[in-house]
């Protein structure tokens, strides 16, 4: 421990020793990674801050960041034990432009991984955690946002994951934590909500579960749970020898070390169990879904006992069932939200968890969006935040209770095999810039893309499609010219996931542009100009995954055409329309989310 | 002149021009439905030697001849490698519908003039592309490969077409033109100089 810290701890220890019972004064914290090291402060509350220090989070440029603190407060695990949980909180720089208060939102994060580097509260300064985008999100709406680590991220310390109740006092306690720093503008009466997906939609509805019982004094006006395991041993029975089958791995880990007595990982693992069980506490998130892909839990159990009979143990069994969603109503409105392909977290149990809540009368509404469970973790932001307006605003929510839409199921692509997302029928919001015209023509807005993006054999492979259409073009006034960009071939690329979350694409797919009529929309004349060779539109994209389902993947670039086949008119064209310089630019974009 | 009125006309030239093949009887009339239109008489204030009107009154017949004329002209002028730099009136070279609507495209950029210099010098050069295709006279394609060859660093000095494209266009006129090899690889290394391209084709 650090001298700075030694004083510190003595100095609290000392005034917790003048008035017990008392909040202490809050008190800036160590620099580096000292902040980690838990001291030994006797608090009396749950979300008594126990140190903080300003924090340099690192969101990409333009950020809407006034000032952030890591904090350390006191929270209680899922036993009733007090722990230490650090986290961060971000004050964003534009203004609330709602009514009342600056509302405040706990950002519940999803799986990181369970070595300390994976913490939220590094990989928010490290620039490197793969939520950034959603954050960033909230921030431009104007609310404070705070991102618990949740329990196990200090010194020393290993994270309890997918521990539902710890995460969720973890969520609650940085809402009174955030409060106490000085002058940080964090006010508990503000409203307030908790949004989380995966690991942090978990986290979500244990929140909207509990809240009243342990934090009725925060203002929590709803609570939005994407990609949530509700049902633990049907979500553990899916992941098992899937792709998701690490999470399962992690979440055995994660809930041994809540339950070390009931979970008694050590005793339950042959020695390949033991090395892999010590690797995964090394890694993160992008590199455990990897590096224990498609394999079944029971090779890493003595006597490759299987998962089935591991939930034959009574102590086991319950642990995890004490981990599922539903079993309560919710305090406040929820939404709930999930991909009909995630091939993660099967969505028929989210909506098992829905119709618990709408058994029991509470506020549901419910989107079904059409991705996978990475893709809708981004997908859904504006949905989400739009909702969260709402709840802010003080409207009443939409309730997917009373609603006769047929209940969504999974589309997901099989397990057990290469980790593929589907780009089924995805738009592609695509324009060409044509260069001697000056002119840029849009192309229609039923252009899509379908494709499987391989993960694991590094290839995208796909079709576009394009319907023929009309644009004016300036060579007379106002003439209408019907179009097709007809593509030759499939798109061909390869497609990376680096092991800190970054999507790279490189590829190309070619297509012919054809001029088939020309005059008015009630009198086209036929013209049947092609392009002799197809142009080349290379396909070439880096950045966060977060992109996919965010619609930021913009392939951009220049292309030629070449000379167009017209009949008598085929100079003309050919001067008017052929040639290098033509640039484009076509955006993916997933389909439309659907509210029930 | 209105809008409407422009817009009617260059659809009826394109009627007439582009869709010539490909137009009924029926359609036929409705072209000459709209020449006869109110907006007929209307006069083209750019000076050109047809206005819009007059080619939009035209028989799809007769603007196909136009069209031939001006291939015509660029068969005869193809000696003549020497592009426009300067353009006060049409050239033979481009019909009045092609001039129509390369001044009305130049119109719309602001150093117009020289956008119609570029053009014009531009269909010349595609006419001449056309016509190497189509050609049965071996003089016609010798004097028309030459002219082309000349003016593809202009193309490409305009960005008109990529070097690796103008360099595809050189090699397929060449090996046309010669049928000795050496002389196909001493012209193509010439050529290739000419455009900034280098010219690698392995000796057979």
């Amino acid at each position: 421990m650090s001298a700075f810290k030694n004083k510190v701890s003595c100095l609290a220890l000392a005034m917790a020793a003048m008035a017990p019972g008392v909040a202490m004064a809050a008190m800036e914290g160590p620099s580096g990674n000292d902040f980690y090291d838990v001291p030994s402060i006797q608090t009396s509350e749950n979300g008594d801050l126990i140190w903080y220090r300003d924090a340099d989070v690192n969101l990409g440029d333009n950020a809407s960041v006034e000032k952030a603190y890591n904090v350390l407060y006191r929270s209680t695990d899922s036993l009733g034990a007090q722990n230490a949980v650090t986290g961060t909180v971000i004050i964003p720089s534009v203004a609330w432009t709602g009514a009342g208060e600056r509302p405040t939102l706990s950002y519940a994060v999803g799986t990181h991984g369970l070595d300390q580097s994976c913490a939220p509260s590094k990989q928010l300064t490290a620039g490197t955690d793969y939520e950034i985008a959603n954050i960033r999100a909230a921030l431009e709406k104007g609310y404070a946002v705070l991102v618990t680590d949740y329990a196990g991220y200090t010194n020393g310390d290993v994270p309890t994951y997918l521990a539902g109740e710890s995460q969720a006092h973890a969520a609650l306690d940085i809402f009174r934590a955030a409060a106490q720093i000085p002058n940080a503008g964090i006010d508990l009466d503000a409203p307030s909500a908790v949004w989380g997906f995966s690991q942090g939609g978990q986290t979500a509805g244990w929140v909207a579960e509990i809240a009243d019982n342990y934090a009725s004094e925060i203002d929590l006006v709803g609570v939005a749970a994407g990609g949530a395991p509700a049902d633990f041993p049907v979500v553990a029975d899916f992941l098992n020898g899937s792709v998701g089958s690490s999470f399962l791995l992690g979440g055995i880990i994660g809930l041994s070390e809540q339950y070390p007595d009931d979970i008694p990982v050590n005793d339950l693992a042959s020695n390949d169990g033991l090395a892999a069980i010590a690797d995964y506490k090394t890694k993160c998130t992008f590199e455990f879904l990897f590096d224990y892909i498609n394999l079944p839990l029971s090779d890493f159990t003595l006597d490759n006992k299987t998962l089935d009979e591991l939930l034959t143990v009574p102590s086991i069994k319950n642990r995890i069932e004490e981990q599922n969603l539903g079993t309560s109503g919710a305090d406040v409105p929820v939404l709930i939200y999930h991909g009909t392909a995630d091939e993660f977290i099967p969505i028929e149990q989210s909506v098992a968890l829905k119709d618990d809540y709408c058994r029991r009368f509470n506020k549901v509404t419910y989107d079904v969006y059409p991705s996978e469970h990475i893709v809708t973790l981004f997908q859904a932001t504006p949905g989400v935040l739009g909702w969260l307006d709402e709840r802010f605003a003080g409207d009443n929510p939409r309730n997917s209770c009373y609603s006769f839409a047929a209940d969504p199921v999974s589309n997901a692509n099989p397990g057990g095999g290469d980790f593929i997302v589907s780009l089924d029928e995805w738009n592609l919001d695509a324009e060409l810039h044509l260069a001697t015209l000056d002119q840029t023509v849009e192309l229609p807005e039923d252009t899509t893309i379908t494709a499987d993006a391989n993960i694991t054999a590094e290839s995208l492979i796909g079709d576009l499609n394009v319907p023929d259409f009309k644009a004016k073009l300036n060579i007379l006034i106002q003439l209408t010219v019907g179009l097709s960009v007809e593509p030759v071939g499939q798109i061909v690329s390869e497609t990376q996931l680096s092991r800190d979350g970054i999507l790279s694409i490189n590829g190309s797919t070619q297509a012919n542009v054809l001029i088939n009529t020309a005059g008015f929309s009630w009198l086209p004349i036929p013209f049947n100009c092609k392009t002799t060779e197809p142009a080349t539109f290379d396909l070439n994209y880096e950045g966060p995954i977060s992109d996919l389902g965010a619609g930021n993947i913009v392939f951009a670039g220049e292309t030629e055409f070449a000379e167009l086949e017209c009949g008598w008119m085929t100079a003309l064209f050919n001067s008017l329309v052929a040639g290098p310089g033509q640039t484009y630019n076509f955006r993916v974009v997933a389909p439309a989310p659907e509210r029930l | 002149m209105s809008m409407k009125i422009a817009v009617v006309m260059s659809v009826g030239v394109l009627l007439g021009f582009g869709g010539y093949l490909y137009l009924q009887s029926s359609d036929e009339e409705a072209l000459k439905s709209l020449a006869g239109s109110e907006y007929v008489n209307t006069v083209n204030s750019d000076g050109n030697d047809y206005s819009a009107e007059a080619l939009s009154q035209m028989a799809p017949e007769k603007l196909m001849d136009m069209q031939k004329e001006s291939f015509n002209a660029v068969i005869n002028a193809a000696s003549d490698v020497s592009e426009a730099t300067a353009i006060n009136e049409r050239p033979d070279y481009i019909s009045p519908a092609e001039w129509l609507m390369l001044t009305s495209v130049a119109k719309q950029k602001k150093n117009a003039d020289e956008e119609l210099v570029r053009l014009v010098n531009l269909v010349r050069f595609n006419k001449q592309l056309e016509l190497l295709k189509k050609t049965p006279s071996d003089e016609e394609r010798v004097v028309l490969t030459e002219a082309v060859l000349n003016q593809l660093p202009a193309r490409i000095q305009n960005k008109e077409m990529s070097v690796e494209r103008a360099q595809s266009v050189q090699l397929q006129l060449i090996e046309n033109l010669y049928t000795n090899q050496d002389d196909i690889r001493a012209r193509a290394a010439k050529e290739a100089q000419r455009i900034g391209a280098v010219f690698a084709i392995e000796q057979s």
